[in-house]
């Protein structure tokens, strides 16, 4: 048996970005790890400087994130299926970089920002070593955070508090089945199935805005076949 | 007992108007619950309240965004000219950014960064004194970044610093003027699902006989926002080198009247829709939650918009607010009389402002 600390990630609006240095800023479908790293370091309040801290946080936290399926009840009676929508938000900004190696700028670049609406996630994070800071610190700190958690990005507030529940369970699937709403895909660090896809969101600490691969495991929702 | 956050959520109408657009001209849009709503984005907000009369009143002069520096020098030896001499702005400035500011040529910085008037000034005096006791500029950033505290006070005359925050490129502000914001603004959205209309005009040439001289469309919608916004509390009193609670409740209070009071400019030649809110609640929490769910399933207009938007807030609060067992303290002014238990009713702006800066007691 493992101990889970579960999340809900709901809001109008969430961001998690890839990374770019260009004018597109797109956002991945899901919560990147980088992203759930800093939301979870504002809550415990590491600072931007603070490697150690940094780095044992990312050490020691496992995840997986599942993507809800959600449907909102109707008055009749009936419910509707809630898809969520990738939109982009036109930006201006005054003195971007030209290019990623070198510190010419432009007078005024457009900027396209991605934001993804509707959106609803159940995150599931695990001790991968017992090491600092445990799951009974994490709690602590979504409940009473010390900087700003928000979404992906500053202007996308949470709409419900993060702490969700703290579950013992075998394994993360089996956690997740008891979190409603049930059906969506998960996407976990721990081999769940034999889908797999690789993604580039790892944050090397000693190295800012650079990132490792991770495999993920895909279990469940529409398009992943069983 | 202290609470950290402080949420702000106000209810806005506005009557027709394009207050924030996208580059196709359109009104910046989302999609909520399924459907499509008008959008105004945090960024123009946070503009819109910085530059609004009623912030260079009691905020105090808003900062200076530039990557303009040779411009921004001269506004400084213009703004400095009786305390500082123009060579010691200018080593100042450099020592800043890494850009020789005494050299001849026009100097840009790398981004555009706020710039306080008093927080250069401060920088300019700690420059002076090394100068008289003759440090060499290692020693100099030696002792500045000792500091710290002291040019954050030095920031309060730049307020929105330590609201909104600076990300800083080059030379010492890289190194000393990083600041994480302590106010976090959402996009403002409608209550309700909007089929804008689209405005077909034309501009009539006095001197031609026939025809209009330009022909040309604009996108326009009225509609009921929610705005909301959250406000660390100990980060702003840390940003501005750990200022008493008082100072940061005073702050709050005005960021209410912000949120409620401003508009912003785009179109309003055309539109003129300078509304106020009609319902602002306030909450001291310990984590910063947003309202904007009440508003998922899109208000339908029954008496209108509005009233449906209240009722919808009002009834989400009251479910997040016992469904979470949520230890807060809420009060709200509202336009049209109403009563919420559990919230306290303030019976003006001025009130509900008295109330956060009495630390949501009383």
């Amino acid at each position: 048996m493992g101990d889970y600390l579960i999340l809900k990630l709901h809001g109008p609006m969430q961001a998690w970005g890839e990374h770019t240095f260009e004018g597109l800023r797109p956002s991945a479908n899901f919560p990147t790890r980088s992203g759930l790293l800093g939301l979870l370091g504002a809550c415990l309040g590491i600072g931007r400087t603070e490697r150690g801290r940094l780095q044992a946080l990312a050490d020691n936290v496992g995840m997986a994130v599942r993507v809800d399926e959600r449907r909102i009840p109707r008055k009749d009676g009936t419910d509707r299926r809630l898809r969520m929508v990738k939109m982009t938000d036109y930006h201006t900004v005054k003195g971007a970089r030209e290019d990623y190696v070198g510190l010419k700028s432009h007078e005024t670049i457009q900027t396209w920002r991605e934001y993804l609406y509707d959106a609803e996630f159940t995150v599931a994070l695990w001790n991968r070593s017992g090491a600092a800071p445990t799951l009974d610190e994490l709690e602590r700190a979504v409940k009473q955070p010390f900087f700003t958690p928000y979404l992906g990005r500053r202007s996308c507030p949470l709409a419900r508090p993060l702490f969700h529940a703290r579950i013992s369970e075998i394994n993360e699937v089996e956690v997740l089945k008891k979190v409603a709403p049930q059906g969506g895909t998960i996407y976990s660090e721990e081999k769940i199935s034999d889908k797999m896809k690789r993604v580039r969101d790892v944050p090397l600490i000693n190295q800012p805005r650079q990132f490792a691969g991770r495999n993920l495991y895909m279990l469940g929702g529409d398009h992943v076949s069983e | 007992m202290n609470k950290n956050f402080v949420n702000f959520h106000i209810l806005i109408s506005h009557s027709p108007s394009c207050l924030n657009r996208d580059d196709m001209n359109m009104q910046k849009s989302a999609i909520f619950g399924g459907k499509r709503r008008v959008r105004v984005s945090s960024q123009s907000l946070k503009r819109t309240m910085r530059k609004s009369p009623y912030y260079a009143e009691h905020l105090g002069e808003a900062t200076v965004r530039t990557k303009h520096l040779s411009d921004l020098k001269e506004l400084f030896v213009k703004a400095l000219s009786r305390r500082f001499d123009a060579e010691l702005i200018g080593k100042t400035m450099t020592l800043l950014t890494a850009k020789d500011l005494n050299a001849e040529a026009v100097v840009e910085g790398d981004a555009v960064a706020p710039w306080a008037v008093e927080e250069f000034a401060w920088f300019c005096e700690q420059v002076k004194k090394a100068e008289e006791q003759k440090l060499d500029e290692k020693a100099l950033t030696k002792q500045l970044k000792e500091q710290a505290e002291a040019m954050r006070q030095a920031l309060a005359k730049g307020l929105d610093i330590a609201l909104s925050g600076r990300m800083a490129t080059s030379g010492l502000m890289s190194e000393l003027g990083k600041v994480d914001g302590a106010l976090a603004v959402a996009h403002a959205i409608t209550t309700h699902t909007v089929d804008a209309d689209i405005d077909w005009f034309t501009a009539v040439d006095d001197l031609q006989e026939l025809g209009s001289g330009h022909l040309d469309t604009q996108e326009f919608s009225s509609g009921v926002f929610y705005r909301y916004a959250s406000l660390n509390v100990a980060q702003l009193q840390a940003n501005l080198g750990n200022v008493p609670r008082e100072k940061a409740l005073e702050i709050a209070a005005h960021v209410l009247h912000l949120m409620a009071t401003v508009v912003p400019s785009a179109k309003q030649q055309s539109f003129a829709a300078h509304n106020l809110a009609d319902l602002a609640m306030v909450s001291f929490s310990d984590i910063p939650v947003s309202l904007a769910n009440a508003f998922e399933e899109p208000v339908k207009a029954t008496k209108g918009f509005l009233k449906p938007s209240v009722e919808a807030l009002q009834d989400y609060w009251k479910a997040i607010h016992t469904g979470y067992g949520l230890d807060e303290r809420c009060a709200q002014f509202a336009i049209a009389a109403s009563t919420l238990e559990g919230v306290k009713t303030a019976k003006t702006l001025d009130e509900l402002k008295a109330w956060v800066r009495n630390n949501g007691e009383g």
